[in-house]
């Protein structure tokens, strides 16, 4: 422990030594500052994270009525080739489509085709994934469902084998139009709160 | 390690507030100057209020993709740069915060839990942030003794056998480094 009569001394007079105690507490009381994390080693380029918010309604109804008319177009497509009923088909009722964060690797992209719900209320939805990077052993991915832009509701979490396109499948209870976006975060092992944001629905 | 490229070493010169003025016409640099500037405080106050180191980064991230988008609301005749960005960054580390709670489907416990005041925990986080920035302004030489002595734990006689300087010099150091720091630190209440 730093001693403050050891370095100050008795060579001040009293308001300036009160001052130096001042600084002396506050150095205490601060701490050193922790080394940044190699994740924040160089800037952010938000020039370049063109992501756009969900928050506004009536841009979310253009998005939806975007989403629904390629979905039915995608869906359209999909018929025509014949790919019906496989584990990476679902058929569409909307598309989310999903963008990268300033953290994501080179590359990334997602999008979400989203089912009609079925009697009891559980909507499926399948989700592409490109070129996310296998996490390390016990870390995953986790998608969730935002409001204002924060994590509210998971629906699911998986991983992936590495560079490609994975297909992951969820179903999922919630009302989605309480919702105004989705959000894939990386979990490291142990960490079960959503964490840093990879992808982010447009 | 600081590393910064010869565009960002040239800014460095250059004041806050004038930094945040160029951010706001699209400077890069200027951008990548106030970064390297402030992350490592802006790291230490989000982690002091955030407790995770995840969400702490995140909060980093967030605040610096705000001043990006943000700086042109800056108005330097209104206060100095640091007070602003310090109310940027508490909105992505509160943001967080939100996340976190809004993130459990656990109900609201009945009674508080137990801990320190948000408001003290607030105000002493402001305070170490600004201590933090402050001891980044000094003379690199003070700058040496006070983060020895303060921050590793040790003595007057082994800062100086560590530095290989005289204890004399050391002491002398250390003293004018601290009113120095007081200086900078007058007008915030250090409690």
């Amino acid at each position: 422990m730093t001693d403050f009569d050891d370095i100050v001394g008795a060579d001040y007079d009293a308001s300036e030594r009160e001052r130096l105690r001042r600084a002396h507490q506050a150095l205490v009381a601060a701490g050193p500052p922790p080394e940044l994390p190699r994740s924040l080693a160089r800037p952010p380029q938000p020039w370049a994270d063109n992501v756009v918010s969900l928050s506004s309604r009536r841009r979310r109804g253009w998005i939806v009525a975007l989403a629904a008319a390629i979905a039915v177009a995608l869906f359209g497509l999909g018929y025509l080739a014949g790919d019906r009923g496989n584990g990476s088909s679902l058929e569409a009722e909307q598309v989310v489509s999903m963008k990268p964060t300033a953290a994501a690797p080179a590359g990334a992209a997602a999008s979400i085709d989203l089912g009609e719900p079925d009697a009891s209320g559980n909507r499926p939805m399948l989700v592409h994934l490109t070129n996310l990077e296998a996490p390390p052993d016990g870390a995953y991915y986790t998608l969730w469902v935002t409001r204002n832009g924060r994590a509210v509701a998971p629906c699911g979490s998986f991983v992936v084998g590495g560079h490609g396109t994975t297909d992951v499948r969820f179903s999922v209870y919630y009302d989605l139009d309480r919702f105004d976006g989705m959000a894939v975060t990386f979990q490291p092992k142990g960490h079960h709160d959503p964490g840093r944001v990879l992808l982010r629905s447009v | 390690m600081r590393l910064e490229s010869p565009a960002a070493r040239t800014e460095r010169r250059l004041d806050d507030s004038t930094l945040l003025e160029r951010i706001a016409e699209g400077d890069r640099a200027a951008f990548e100057t106030l970064y390297h500037r402030f992350a490592r405080s802006l790291f230490g106050l989000a982690l002091r209020m955030l407790r995770d180191r995840t969400r702490a980064e995140d909060a980093v991230q967030e605040t610096f993709a705000a001043v990006w988008r943000s700086a042109r609301s800056y108005r330097p005749e209104r206060g100095p740069a640091a007070p602003w960005l310090y109310a940027v960054a508490r909105n992505a580390i509160v943001d967080r915060a939100r996340a976190r709670s809004e993130a459990t489907f656990a109900e609201p416990p009945d009674a508080a839990s137990p801990g320190s005041d948000p408001a003290d925990e607030t105000q002493s986080g402001y305070v170490a942030w600004r201590v933090h920035l402050a001891v980044e302004d000094l003379p690199p030489h003070e700058r040496e003794v006070l983060e020895l002595a303060y921050w590793r734990g040790l003595s007057q006689s082994e800062v100086a056998r560590h530095l290989d300087i005289p204890l004399g010099t050391v002491k002398t150091r250390t003293r004018t480094a601290l009113a120095r720091l007081a200086d900078l630190l007058e007008g915030e209440e250090l409690r």
